[in-house]
């Protein structure tokens, strides 16, 4: 089986999460769509490190998860704060900053 | 409600495929190993099934509809996956012991003195973890005890604990003494499906054709079932669903990781991504207590930039991926992989 076709699959995940973090205004969903990018990432190491028949792609992967747990942990963080003062998830009613 | 009792029971029995329960007898003519499979990765499928199965908990508390279930349910799993962490590091000592995650091989290499001995204090850890999981107090001081509600399955408890104590047993207890590995004729799931036969060299592996005859419709499956949820990701307006949603994905992308030969990864992303992570957002979601969005077509707030500009993102992705020559026969089969690729030996 082609091995490009994984490609596209990620390609086209990552499309959705493109998706979802433009269009979606709640911070969470926007989160979510984040971890769906870093996964059609993931899928994509994974293939081209099939392809070539090394590990460097695994050794990647692992670094995105771990980091993804991290960032993961901290932004929901910075959503529970942002809640607690405004009590809303939506983006667009953190502008404080506008002029 | 539905679902949530499924869950735990589901997964608890998954776990239990893999535990060696002997050797293999011999009844009514036929040999029977008392083992469903032998997966050389099954420490990471027990660790991997039961963290899923914390979803049951959390899922449960959520449909009651009511606060505290909800905040009981909370609390159970984040004890749970909180002790998952210091059970699973007890369970590395034996790991780095035996050098091999196989339980069979565990149990095997018990044969002349059994594990609890050379490592009293991760079992001590193991055992102490484990004890506080099926308490009725859950190991909370007495004035807090009333305030975790009665959770109404008793099933799913029960059944829960017993990987844990089976999973005990492998570990620092062995099993009656087995034979070598020809007495074990089941093929591992998860090697049987999409691996190459030359990778298993001492048992038979599945036979060529039937893996790439049965690649691309798993590709198809896994893809399919990838792409339908994280539609759901982006479009579902309730965020509890889109957690959800997402769990579905991780799961799906973790089958086309073992695909493409990283089985450690694809137990990864289940027990860590999918295990922790998801429950994570689930936490916030419900604790917050966020409500979904008003519907994506409102008058005066246009979506179509947005649309557009991830059109040409995957335009451009399909360029690159295409035009590198990429459409030309499988590549894979031009190189071989290196032995013990995806795995600790490479």
């Amino acid at each position: 089986m082609p091995l490009y076709w994984y490609q596209v699959l990620a390609g086209l995940l990552f499309t959705i999460g493109v998706v979802g973090v433009l269009v979606r205004r709640s911070a969470l969903i926007i989160f979510m769509s984040i971890e769906l990018m870093l996964n059609a990432v993931n899928l994509s190491f994974l293939a081209f490190s099939r392809q070539h028949g090394t590990m460097e792609g695994h050794i990647f992967v692992f670094f995105v998860m771990a980091v993804a747990a991290a960032e993961v942990a901290v932004g929901l963080a910075i959503l529970v704060a942002i809640f607690r003062l405004k009590s809303t998830a939506n983006v667009d009613d953190v502008r404080l900053l506008k002029g | 409600f539905i679902i949530a009792p499924a869950l735990p029971v589901i997964t608890a029995f998954l776990a239990l495929a893999v535990i060696p329960f002997g050797d293999t007898v011999r009844v009514a003519g036929h040999d029977i190993p008392l083992q469903i499979t032998d997966v050389n990765i099954a420490v990471l499928w027990i660790l991997g099934t039961t963290s899923m199965g914390v979803y049951g908990i959390v899922l449960g508390g959520w449909a009651s509809n009511s606060k505290y279930p909800l905040l009981g349910g909370l609390r159970s799993s984040a004890q749970m996956i909180s002790y998952e962490l210091a059970q699973g590091i007890s369970l590395v000592s034996v790991i780095v012991m035996t050098g091999t995650l196989s339980l069979a091989s565990i149990v095997r290499q018990q044969e002349h003195l059994w594990f609890i001995v050379p490592q009293f204090f991760a079992f001590v850890i193991y055992r102490e973890h484990d004890g506080r999981l099926g308490r009725r107090d859950h190991g909370l001081p007495r004035r807090l005890e009333r305030s975790v509600p009665a959770r109404p399955r008793l099933v799913p408890d029960q059944a829960e604990r017993l990987p844990l104590l089976l999973r005990l047993a492998p570990r620092h207890l062995p099993a009656p003494p087995l034979r070598p590995a020809d007495g074990l004729r089941v093929e591992g799931a998860l090697a049987g499906l999409a691996s190459e036969p030359h990778r298993h060299g001492h048992r038979a592996g599945v036979p060529a054709p039937m893996t790439t005859l049965f690649e691309p419709f798993l590709f198809a499956m896994f893809g399919g079932i990838a792409i339908g949820c994280a539609l759901g990701v982006v479009f579902h307006r309730n965020p509890v669903h889109c957690a959800l949603l997402l769990v579905g994905v991780l799961l799906s992308v973790s089958g086309l990781f073992v695909m493409l030969h990283a089985p450690f990864i694809a137990a990864l992303q289940v027990i860590v991504y999918a295990g922790a992570i998801m429950v994570l957002f689930l936490f916030v979601v419900m604790l917050l207590n966020v409500k979904g969005e008003a519907p994506l077509l409102t008058p005066g707030a246009w979506k179509g930039f947005g649309f557009f500009f991830a059109l040409i993102v995957f335009v451009e992705l399909l360029y690159i991926v295409l035009s590198q020559g990429g459409t030309e026969g499988t590549p894979a089969a031009a190189v071989p992989l290196p032995p013990g690729f995806g795995s600790r030996s490479s």
